[in-house]
């Protein structure tokens, strides 16, 4: 390094001999303990995230039954891939899941902010509001679906007993996780519902970082409500609201333990969703009650895992861009 | 048990106190094939590995006899949903059972996970024919020409009726109903008289739609339609018989007779709600009796009955399950421990006991003649309505499968029905050119020129 010190420095500076000259270390041996430190965590991200996909993504391209050795399985092209993209089903699981993940992002999301908005307004009482809304969250998915189901029952469930019986409005009791019209919507609306809290909090901790000065110098510049909203508080829970939105899409994207407790994916396949339609094909379950034998195909799972993958994989690209425009607005 | 005699529930008590019974007489008398060759000392112990968890209480009770007789310790691994992981898991580590119940037979021969049982059968005479006929034949219980698995279960399928709701209704609780026009009769009796209490004529529960099966393509074999043809070795949903059949099923829920909300229960709801005196009839397996009795608990006055038949007469019989094989695993250390083991639970005094203390019809024939007083079980054994069915084609996984698009028909008020079976014919069909294409099976195995739904006999 040829730049120059300061001559005081340099006439301060000790002689250093050639023979006692600093070792040059490597990279690897400098970093060392800080290698060793991560080492764990890669380790485990490589044997338990980068592994399975691989593998996931190896057997999508073989017809293997997911019984008989891996390596024994025929290697069958782009078929199962070709298959998938000719699979009306497939596309009803796509549907439902891509309409399921945008009503929680236009529903749940707005709603969650202005539950917030109005909890963080110094609303009296707002601290026990905020747990009743929290509740939700803590309480198991599969429990909530069960007792949903009970509670949306066409015979004797407290929904149809208020509709039916209370109020009259329905001529009779209605099937709302049975019947086609219906069974998505309701799973839907019991989902927002549930997850609504978590969404919430997340909001009312990003308002709670917004400096009031602002708040009280834009009501001294005689901005309203909705200016202060706008010029204020979106600009500065937009980060946040990136993130949350990004976990609700990915989460969403995934969903499978409302609509496997509920409906099972059913009437038909209406509400099944592509981590449900997977689990058709990679929960393979021998010849059943009616005793013929149906052939796994853990195969052709893998390549719904793919398929599901890569488009929960766009969409977060999707969305990642559209903030990135918004920020550089 | 007569139609008034005391009727029960059958409780853990019981089920302990007949194998012990059971046991008792095996120690007597039974068990000429076993072979009580151990010492204390240098007894094995057998694994055995099962995804039944009805029939726990009792195996377990048997194996405890079987050790006092034997000293070989059976140590049973149970698991329900997670079967096939755990399964799968064990052999891939090494750590097989010795003993375990086949869930894709025909795959794991393939694995190399089953050991074959010719010759542990040859040099036990008398076991392998004291099974139904039609127990082993070539694509069920031989897989490559050797033989694997012995099967515990043969289930017959009939129709529960609850004898406390038909006499509400005005209706004679000995007279279940005959034919498909007196169940619809019935059924609609039943919710006339009682919808007001919440009772309906009749339940099924297609949240999972393989009920279909039992619903529709049973019944339908009684007036002569499988809908796997062995005549002509193709598929054919659309058989007059099939049509009515799911007919039958749409005519009941127009007048109102059928359960609110089917697709919203699962078959173990609908069981439920029968159980609890909110159905007069259900279609299912011989596995209902020790479903209502022990996991319900039902103290509903309920009787079995055989299938109603189609107004124009029976033109064919019912299928009869046979499966639950258990073998050995070709990994074992164990080998000739766990074929003790296995000719005891297949012994005739120990299959008897099962099927008297409600556990189902057994795969050996002569054990389904036992004499039972659990509620429902003595309706169970096969009669000349019943027949074990030729192997069908293994499919892949159908989208949708026939049982889905009978759920549709049925939501369509039957309005689809020849368009929709006729698409799934279709592509039942493809789906088997395509796998005997792939030379997965051969479609020659599955043809059977002179199949005859009413005379065809499995092969002893």
């Amino acid at each position: 390094m040829d730049t120059a010190l300061p001559t005081s420095a340099q006439q301060t500076l000790p002689a250093v001999s050639p023979s006692r000259r600093p070792r040059r270390t490597t990279p690897l041996r400098s970093h060392l303990p800080a290698y060793l430190m991560v080492a764990p965590t890669v380790i485990l991200f490589l044997v338990f995230m980068v592994f399975p996909i691989a593998f996931v993504l190896y057997t999508s391209f073989l017809d293997w039954n997911g019984i008989g050795s891996v390596f024994d399985a025929s290697f069958t092209g782009v078929d199962n891939y070709t298959r998938l993209v000719q699979d009306p089903t497939w596309w009803t699981a796509v549907r439902n899941t891509v309409l399921y993940a945008v009503i929680k992002l236009v529903a749940e999301l707005p709603l969650a902010l202005v539950v917030a908005l109005t909890l963080n307004s110094g609303l009296r009482g707002s601290t026990l509001f905020r747990t009743i809304g929290f509740l939700p969250v803590i309480t198991s998915i599969a429990v909530v679906s069960l007792a949903f189901t009970f509670f949306f029952s066409p015979l004797g469930g407290a929904f149809n007993d208020l509709l039916f019986n209370r109020l009259g409005v329905i001529d009779e009791p209605i099937a709302f996780l049975g019947e086609r019209d219906y069974a998505f919507w309701t799973v839907t609306g019991v989902a927002v519902w549930h997850d609504l809290g978590i969404n919430m909090v997340f909001f009312l901790a990003a308002l709670q970082t917004v400096p009031r000065d602002l708040y009280d110098a834009a009501m001294v510049d005689g901005a309203g409500w909705w200016e202060k909203f706008r010029s204020i508080t979106v600009p500065a829970i937009r980060p946040i609201t990136a993130v949350i939105v990004t976990l609700s899409l990915a989460g969403s994207l995934k969903v499978f333990d409302y609509f496997a407790v509920m409906t099972g994916g059913g009437p038909g396949f209406s509400t099944t969703t592509m981590v449900l339609y997977m689990f058709r094909y990679t929960s393979f379950g021998g010849g059943g009650l009616s005793g013929a034998a149906t052939i796994p195909e853990v195969g052709y799972g893998s390549t719904i895992a793919i398929g599901l993958g890569l488009i929960i994989f766009a969409a977060v690209l999707i969305q990642q861009a559209i903030s990135r425009w918004q920020e550089g607005r | 048990m007569g139609k008034d005699g005391p009727r029960r529930a059958v409780s853990r008590r019981d089920i302990l106190k007949g194998t012990a019974a059971g046991a008792g007489a095996l120690a007597l008398g039974g068990a000429p094939f076993l072979n009580l060759r151990y010492g204390r000392a240098q007894a094995p112990k057998v694994t055995w590995m099962s995804n039944q968890r009805h029939d726990r209480a009792v195996k377990e009770a048997l194996f405890a006899q079987f050790k006092e007789q034997s000293g070989i310790e059976v140590e049973m691994q149970i698991f329900a949903d997670e079967y096939k992981d755990q399964l799968k898991l064990a052999f891939e580590a090494g750590n097989a059972p010795d003993i375990f119940n086949m869930n894709q037979p025909r795959q794991e021969v393939e694995a190399g996970w089953a050991q074959p049982l010719d010759e542990y059968l040859a040099a036990t005479p008398g076991l392998k024919e004291s099974f139904l006929p039609g127990a082993f034949v070539p694509n069920r219980g031989i897989w490559n020409g050797q033989t694997h698995g012995l099967p515990m279960y043969a289930q017959t399928m009939r129709l529960y009726y609850n004898r406390g709701i038909f006499e509400r209704a005005g209706l004679d609780p000995n007279t279940p109903p005959t034919t498909w026009t007196q169940m619809r009769e019935m059924s609609k009796t039943i919710s006339d008289e009682l919808k007001g209490e919440g009772v309906y004529g009749f339940i099924l529960g297609d949240k999972f739609t393989w009920v279909w099966w039992m619903n529709v393509a049973c019944p339908a074999q009684l007036a002569g339609a499988f809908y796997y043809d062995w005549k002509t070795g193709q598929y054919n949903f659309a058989q007059d018989g099939i049509k009515q059949a799911m007919q039958l099923m749409v005519d009941m829920e127009a007048d109102g007779s059928i359960f609110p909300g089917v697709h919203t229960l699962t078959d173990d709801d609908a069981r439920q709600q029968f159980s609890l005196g909110r159905a007069g009839m259900i279609i299912g397996g011989s596995w209902n009796p020790g479903v209502f009795n022990d996991q319900f608990q039902s103290t509903e006055d309920w009787e079995t009955a055989e299938l109603p038949l189609p107004d124009s007469g029976q033109k064919g019989r019912v299928q009869q399950g046979i499966g639950d094989r258990y073998t050995i695993s070709a990994a074992s250390q164990n080998k000739d421990a766990a074929w003790e083991v296995l000719k005891f639970m297949y012994s005739q005094p120990t299959m008897t006991s099962m099927f008297e203390q409600g556990m189902g019809v057994m795969g050996v024939a002569a054990a389904n003649t036992g004499e039972s007083t659990v509620r429902g079980v003595p309706k169970l054994a096969p009669t000349e309505r019943d027949v074990i069915i030729p192997p069908e084609p293994e499919l892949p996984t159908m989208t949708p499968d026939y049982q889905t698009v009978m759920q549709t028909i049925f939501d369509d008020k039957g309005s689809t029905m020849d368009q929709k079976l006729t698409e799934v014919t279709t592509a039942y069909n493809d789906a088997f050119a395509q796998v005997v294409a792939e030379g997965k099976i051969a479609q020659s195995d599955f043809v059977i020129p002179e199949f005859d739904p009413m005379t065809w006999q499995p092969p002893k």
